[in-house]
């Protein structure tokens, strides 16, 4: 019985992954944005020689492209379900099974799409501290905590008739703190990646990701059902 | 009584240039140096004690000027940076300016003997609010504005318990009941920030600054704005109830960290007394005879809250009576 509650979440996941595949509109898009806004810096700054350009303003737009990201994959994950599929998965699976195969398919792409931004910025400014595990740290919390805030903002939104609008008025006055946080981290990262790694500096991103998570596990079983 | 009762007496230092030396201008806040001048004593006060300064001229009843370079004073431990102005007049009381005088301005005269002021009485001026340095007159919208936030954030959490109430019952009066007063919460912090804003205007200079509170406190108030705009978005009574109360305790728990916990954090800075390093809220800005008042404002306040929600209650169940 355990094994198969297990094995079936990893099933839903496979098939969540699969289903990004299929319908890869969502994904090129998302990858054509990030793609586009770099070769935007890069022509801006770099190629018009404007290279003083301070690294936090290079952070904040490599924020901005995760933030649509974020919400074009969660949205369109639950917003293909809407039409009748989620009645199927109500009757399969357990709430939290749901959720966390909705979160762990959205944070497999944003986390690609966020590799793929910092390859790219790495190579285009020269930042040495985009390679480090202080920036993959700050990185995977903010995507992660994220991700989960954008998850159970979609499964709201998805309920609703404005969905798609809905689901960036809701979930924007949450994540702007959020943002503050990585920003704030990051702001200091040149001085950090000179001291090493350390845990400290993160304990209230990863605080507040906690209590994004816990408030999501906790409130999901109640927002789905029909 | 909030815009009725009178300032204490006190007094604004400020330096001033004035050819080639540099002048310290007292101004005085409800109180006559004219008319006080036979008792008007000034002292610089350093941690060593109170020395008393006798160059000054009374330029107008409410302003004297004194030369720094006159301003004696001892220090023996020789790092202190600024000295506080104590004055006194018969009508006014002691009265005094913290860190008004740069010390390096002041001439430090070793072994100076200090005076005992324990003989100089504050002015007994009946019920009075105090003068506090910044802030003056608008010490008055502490009536409006904070207790506005006591009983919009009591509202709020009336509605958060409601929202609970909810997810465990499914009674949908429960969810009418957390909607009105988030409503009514909601236009208490609208306000809240109105009058947050004139206040900041004349006391911090600009009707917006970047402090960690108004940050927050702005944040929420967008979030019930969507909490809203997300009830009015869907049809159905329960699938309403159950989604909004979802974001109703999603929207609290993040408000209450929002204009609690994260203004009090190491490392933010903040210009709201409690926050950031400043004194706390209520050993800087409350005395006794504020206190008289704040208290039953904050009551009053809840109270006006509770009420409202009660006739929005009301005026529901009339428009619904079939």
């Amino acid at each position: 019985m355990t094994s198969s509650k297990i094995s079936r979440n990893w099933v839903f996941l496979g098939n969540e992954l699969r289903a990004e595949l299929r319908h890869l509109q969502g994904l090129a898009a998302q990858t054509m944005f990030v793609v586009v806004a770099s070769y935007l810096l890069y022509a801006g700054l770099v190629l018009l020689g404007h290279t003083d350009v301070s690294s936090q303003v290079v952070h904040v737009i490599f924020w901005l492209v995760m933030i649509f990201t974020i919400v074009n994959s969660t949205s369109s994950s639950f917003f293909r379900d809407a039409s009748g599929r989620d009645l199927y998965y109500y009757s399969l699976l357990h709430p939290l099974v749901y959720f966390t195969g909705k979160l762990l398919s959205s944070l497999v792409t944003t986390l690609f799409h966020s590799l793929l931004l910092t390859l790219i910025f790495h190579q285009v400014f020269a930042y040495s501290y985009m390679i480090s595990v202080h920036w993959f740290a700050v990185m995977f919390c903010g995507v992660a905590g994220m991700t989960t805030l954008f998850t159970l903002i979609a499964s709201m939104a998805s309920k609703t008739s404005q969905s798609q609008i809905l689901a960036v008025v809701l979930g924007f006055p949450l994540a702007i703190p959020l943002l503050l946080f990585i920003l704030k981290n990051l702001s200091s990262i040149d001085l950090v990646y000179a001291q090493g790694f350390n845990l400290s500096s993160l304990s209230s991103l990863l605080i507040f990701d906690g209590l994004i998570l816990s408030l999501s596990l906790l409130l999901f079983p109640y927002i789905w059902g029909d | 009584m909030a815009l009725a009762t009178p300032l204490s007496s006190g007094i604004q230092v400020n330096l001033i240039e004035q050819n080639t030396d540099t002048l310290l201008s007292v101004k005085a806040h409800n109180a006559d140096f004219v008319l006080g001048e036979k008792t008007l004593k000034l002292w610089a006060h350093s941690p060593d004690g109170y020395y008393s300064i006798t160059d000054y001229s009374i330029e107008g009843s409410d302003s004297l000027t004194i030369p720094l370079s006159n301003i004696h004073y001892a220090d023996s431990s020789g790092e202190v940076a600024y000295l506080d102005l104590v004055a006194f007049t018969e009508s006014m009381g002691l009265v005094g300016s913290d860190n008004a005088i740069p010390a390096k301005a002041a001439q430090r005269i070793e072994d100076l003997p200090s005076e005992d002021i324990s003989s100089f009485s504050r002015g007994s001026e009946g019920f009075v609010f105090p003068n506090r340095r910044i802030l003056d007159e608008t010490i008055r919208n502490l009536m409006f504005h904070v207790t506005m936030w006591f009983g919009m954030v009591g509202l709020l959490l009336f509605g958060f318990i409601y929202a609970i109430k909810y997810i465990l019952g499914n009674n949908l009066e429960r969810d009418l009941w957390a909607s009105l007063a988030n409503a009514v919460g909601l236009g208490f912090g609208i306000l809240g920030l109105l009058t947050g804003m004139v206040w900041a205007k004349y006391t911090w200079g600009a009707f917006w600054v970047n402090d960690a509170k108004l940050n927050g406190a702005g944040l929420g108030v967008l979030m019930y704005f969507a909490y809203f705009l997300l009830r009015n978005s869907i049809d159905n009574p329960r699938k309403r109830a159950r989604i909004s109360a979802a974001y109703n305790v999603i929207a609290f728990v993040l408000y209450i960290m929002f204009i609690f916990v994260l203004p009090r954090l190491q490392g933010v800075d903040s210009l709201h007394p409690g926050q950031g390093g400043n004194p706390a809220f209520s050993s800087y800005d409350l005395d006794n005879a504020l206190r008289i008042v704040f208290y039953p404002a904050v009551i009053g306040w809840t109270f006006i809250g509770f009420w409202i929600f009660d006739i929005l209650r009301r005026m529901h169940a009339l428009n619904n009576i079939n």
